[in-house]
């Protein structure tokens, strides 16, 4: 039985940290606050409905007048009641200001920022991952189905950032950033060193599109160091090719922001079928995933742009 | 009561109306409750699928939550325990292949994201343990769980069980017992052949 016990306290266990889950599951939380905030409203709404129904019956003769001012008595101290709970628990709009969701929605609908960063697409939804200490990060994607991810500042109004483009080509995702087309290639021959290889799968899977992939049957084939070569659009007629292969890499992209990239790819294959979720060590996001393998880098293979 | 468990009352007393201080709560206790999960259900999956039911849970009752001296933690890993137990008494059916035990909520011993070369070596002391504890009966499976994968006390178990801590000694004696046996002589695997 010792030996039990020893063997039992000292086996090695399995632990992750999974930010992206941490802050998701939090964010439902939150949004699970305001659906139970707007059904308190409802309530209310109910009891006031009611008053107009009784009104409507009252003039139409279809009800006694002793009747309605019971009702309507009763209602009226009950909407009051509700009324004055909710205030209490739950300060309206009108007494507390907008919330911080409402804000930072707000001015994402109003940021001409986000607005070009859509090419003009109408918003169609909004997910915020976090808002807390007057930051708000947020994904949002557009009627055509680009989606940028946007960090708003709630104390200044503005949207403080803008940098990750991901658009659903049907087949998977493409990613434009910054108005920069990437080609990415797997490197297959340089060998990823451990700890930037736990830190590919890792970021890989705590995000939330690639995580998608990871079906209970799905297995990480390979890890490669990643390399981005972009064609940096000048003029509709000149471009001009440049190779980002590492984190020193900085170069202004069309709309004035900088990028800066130590990408590595990861393979989750399930059955037949290969994805490439390509990750940026530097910032510990997910930039593409893409169906199938990358092209080696030694090839010259360009893939098609997809901008 | 120490101060520690005055600042957690007065914190669990906040969160029933206050969603910041139910953040707090969630906070601190995430990681310890994802990886305890992880460990009982060797999947990443799962593990996420669970804790999210553990915290909308704990969310939801939060309100009915009455402090009587005993951890905010205890009641999360109470919901834990429940969690895991209705998850694979559902999920018992779907398996393609079932393993030769009348009382199981064995996940798959080694699901995809610990499939990972070095991790699955890494863990391999993990795996075999897990294996055998999987076909340990419920209640035993339960008691060796939190002791070993939680690193919970005695007392602390107890609280969580709600049982006596005579109970848990009992328990956690004749499940190690049992799991000393199974693992000299591990179970035959039936596998259910197609046709």
């Amino acid at each position: 039985m010792e030996e039990q016990i020893k063997r039992l306290t000292s086996i090695e266990l399995p632990t992750l940290e999974l930010e992206g889950h941490h802050r998701a599951l939090k964010q439902a939380l939150l949004q699970k606050v305001v659906e139970n905030n707007q059904r308190k409203i409802s309530f209310l709404t109910k009891f006031t409905g009611r008053i107009s129904e009784i009104t409507y019956g009252l003039s139409a003769g279809v009800i006694s007048h002793r009747r309605a001012a019971k009702v309507t008595l009763i209602s009226g101290l009950l909407v009051a009641t509700a009324a004055l709970l909710l205030f209490t628990i739950v300060k309206p709009a009108f007494l507390a200001g907008p919330s911080d969701m409402v804000l930072a929605e707000k001015i994402i609908k109003d940021s001409s920022k986000i607005s070009a960063a859509l090419g003009g697409a109408d918003i169609a939804s909004i997910s915020f991952l976090t808002i807390k200490n007057n930051q708000a990060e947020a994904i949002i994607t557009g009627t055509t189905g680009k989606s940028i991810q946007a960090d708003i500042d709630l104390k200044n109004e503005t949207v403080s950032t803008s940098m990750t483009f991901v658009q659903d080509n049907g087949q998977g995702f493409d990613i434009t950033i910054g108005g920069i087309a990437p080609l990415l290639y797997a490197d297959r021959e340089t060998s990823i060193n451990a700890e930037d290889k736990a830190k590919a799968i890792n970021i890989a899977r705590t995000d939330p599109l690639s995580l998608m992939l990871f079906s209970t049957d799905a297995v990480i084939t390979g890890v490669y160091p990643a390399q981005l070569r972009a064609l940096y659009f000048t003029t509709g007629s000149d471009s001009q090719t440049h190779m980002f292969p590492d984190a020193t890499t900085v170069e202004p992209g069309p709309d004035g922001t900088f990028v800066k990239f130590a990408p590595a790819v990861v393979e989750i294959t399930t059955g037949q079928d290969i994805q490439s979720v390509v990750v940026d060590l530097n910032t510990g996001k997910v930039i593409a995933i893409t169906p199938g393998e990358l092209p080696d880098s030694s090839t010259n293979a360009t893939p098609a742009l997809t901008r | 009561m120490n101060m520690e468990r005055e600042q957690e009352k007065a914190l669990v007393e906040k969160a029933k109306t206050d969603p910041d201080a139910f953040g707090k709560l969630y906070d601190e206790h995430y990681s310890p409750i994802f990886n305890y999960l992880l460990r009982r259900t060797a999947s990443v999956a799962d593990a996420q699928d669970l804790t999210s039911e553990v915290f909308m849970k704990a969310f939801k009752n939060i309100g009915k939550f009455k402090w009587s001296g005993i951890p905010f933690s205890a009641w999360l890993y109470r919901i834990a325990s429940h969690e895991i137990i209705n998850k694979y008494r559902k999920g018992k059916h779907e398996q393609s292949f079932n393993i030769d035990s009348t009382d199981t909520d064995s996940a798959p011993a080694r699901p995809s994201l610990l499939q990972v070369e070095d991790e699955t070596k890494k863990y391999e002391d993990y795996f075999v343990i897990h294996q055998s504890i999987s076909r340990l009966p419920a209640k035993y499976r339960e008691v060796i769980s939190l002791r070993f994968f939680a690193g919970k006390e005695i007392h602390e178990i107890a609280q969580i069980l709600d049982k006596p801590e005579s109970s848990i000694k009992t328990l956690l004696y004749r499940g190690l017992e049992k799991l000393r046996v199974d693992i000299q002589e591990p179970a035959v695997v039936k596998m259910k052949l197609p046709g």
